[in-house]
């Protein structure tokens, strides 16, 4: 040991520069503060609390040390992410001392994940924070009507985004009814500014579904469709939601929380409005199919009843004549019965549709539809009783016949027929009694006679 | 009648779309058939009368300081330009 180090080292109290605790805390202090004014830390978070009034502490450690933070909610808002406990992080800030408990620390002003982007960490926690919520699930997802009557849009009114939508509706259904809510996008409070104009679409109520979002940017620009209180706002929606949040790669909260998630704005129309021209087509076709299913199943029937007609007429011609002519006659009248009252249901409608045709819109063409079909059933109506009436003439023909084959025919040439006391056609004398009586019948008229004599 | 306004359009349609498939089916009876020929009239018309009363209207929806909504009317030139 050197001898100077002894005379040197101890010092008598009246020679002894005396601290109080707070002089020698706030030397302590500016000399912290002074060499470490910005310093970035790497460490893992631990002992993470927070305090009622938003401020954050935690301590960052490594493998063998421990440093104090505060992270105060001033600077904390900046932090998009949620510290965690095991976290690695670094933290940006200044090293200063926190007198009343005689620690130093590090005011945290900015933070950052380690390895990820703060803002993708942000995004992964609450993704899964609502997922466990359950704001994802398919069972909270509500239809999409097919033809809105109107149309809400939650977006700025002076972005790309609007001017796409309007334009992608106008080409497919140019008449729609659409109410917009002119929202800022980006930047701080326009995720507080969404949320609010999605529940104001709830409030006012008179849209039945919702297309919400922006046109395509930075992670940055698309952030607020990432924020907690859109997620929260879209779920509340009693309202279908759609949104449409840049390109069709971005994915942001809000995609996964919708009712539907549309790539982008112009796709979002596309899914709101179906194509009127085809929607007309479809219309058009199915009333066409309609009305050739009628008047095909029309002509089916009457064919068959010819066909019925037919075939029963050359099987049992001597039974059916008459029952057969008078179902005929049965079917023929409730047939033209049918159509005239048809005719007079489809002339009443018309006279009905006319007088509202003239307080409502005009509406011709239907007008017109309606005759065409008159005039087809007319013409069914006229083609049906030719059908009729053929088959009569064909029936009187088939009576003809069937005239000139019965025996009764014979009669006229002279020959006659005797029929049994039992009313039977006799064919022998076997049978028969003396005394029995039996009638013979001529071609005109008949008589009885008694049998006197058999041979 | 009057709960038939109240038939949504893709109702309509879907009911239409069916009534034409059983007629093709051809089992009806002729009645049967008749009556279910109007009904598709009826939705028909139904379906035409929504496509032809649809009107073009693009509205800004702006509340009031005492909440309530009142609607503006706006051009498609007001629209999409950055007027910043």
């Amino acid at each position: 040991m050197k001898p100077d180090l002894f005379t040197e080292a101890p010092k008598s109290a009246g020679q002894k520069k005396v601290y109080s605790v707070s002089e020698i805390t706030r030397d302590i202090q500016t000399l912290l503060e002074d060499q470490f004014p910005e310093v970035w830390v790497e460490g893992e978070i631990t002992n993470l609390t927070s305090s009622a009034k938003g401020h954050t502490y935690f301590s960052l450690k490594d493998e063998t040390a421990l440093l104090k933070c505060a992270l105060f909610s001033s600077s904390g808002r900046r932090v998009k992410f949620k510290l965690e406990n095991g976290l690695k992080v670094l933290c940006y800030g200044q090293i200063s001392a926190y007198a009343a408990r005689g620690e130093y620390q590090l005011i945290v002003e900015l933070a950052e994940p380690e390895g990820l982007g703060a803002l993708q960490l942000a995004f992964e926690q609450l993704k899964k924070k609502l997922e466990k919520e359950g704001l994802f699930d398919p069972k909270h997802k509500k239809p999409i009507p097919y033809l809105p009557d109107r149309i809400g849009i939650v977006t700025s009114l002076s972005g790309k985004a609007i001017r796409d939508i309007l334009k992608v509706i106008g080409e497919r259904f140019e008449e729609s009814h659409i109410l917009i809510r002119d929202v800022r996008v980006q930047g701080e409070g326009s995720a507080e500014e969404i949320a609010k104009a999605i529940y104001d679409f709830n409030a006012f109520g008179k849209v039945d579904v919702l297309l919400v979002g922006r046109g395509g940017g930075s992670i940055e620009d698309l952030w607020a469709f990432n924020e907690e209180v859109v997620a929260r706002a879209i779920y509340a929606s009693k309202i279908p939601v759609i949104s449409c949040v840049g390109h069709e790669l971005d994915y942001t909260i809000a995609d996964f929380v919708a009712d539907v998630r549309a790539g982008t704005p112009s796709m979002a129309a596309e899914r709101v409005v179906p194509d009127k021209t085809e929607l007309l087509e479809t219309l058009e076709d199915n009333t066409h199919r309609l009305r050739s299913a009628l008047l095909e199943k029309v002509t089916l029937l009457s064919e068959r009843l010819r066909a019925q007609r037919e075939s029963v007429l050359f099987r049992q011609p001597e039974r059916l004549f008459l029952s057969h002519e008078q179902r005929l006659d049965d079917l023929t009248s409730t047939l033209k019965e049918g159509l005239s009252r048809w005719i007079q249901i489809q002339a009443e409608r018309i006279a009905v549709a006319k007088t509202h045709l003239k307080h409502l819109s005009p509406r011709a063409s239907l007008e017109r539809e309606e005759r065409t079909f008159l005039h087809l059933f007319k013409n069914f109506s006229q083609r049906m009783t030719q059908t009729v009436r053929e088959a009569e003439s064909h029936f009187l023909i088939q009576v003809g016949k069937l005239e000139s084959l019965s025996p009764l025919k014979i009669l006229s040439r002279g020959f006659s027929v005797t029929y049994g006391p039992t009313g039977e056609l006799l064919r022998s004398a076997q049978s028969l009694l003396v005394g029995d009586h039996v009638r013979t019948r001529l071609d005109e008229g008949s008589f009885i006679s008694r049998v006197e004599q058999k041979d | 009648m009057a709960e038939k306004k109240e038939l949504k359009f893709e109702e309509a349609l879907g009911k239409l779309e069916k009534i034409v498939e059983d007629l093709e089916g051809g089992e009806l009876s002729l009645e049967e058939s008749m009556k279910r020929y109007e009904e598709g009239i009826r939705l028909s018309k139904l379906c035409s009368k929504r496509l032809e009363e649809a009107k073009k209207k693009i509205e800004l929806l702006l509340k009031s300081e005492d909440g309530k909504f009142l609607t503006k009317s706006l051009s498609e030139e007001e629209v999409g330009r950055d007027r910043s």
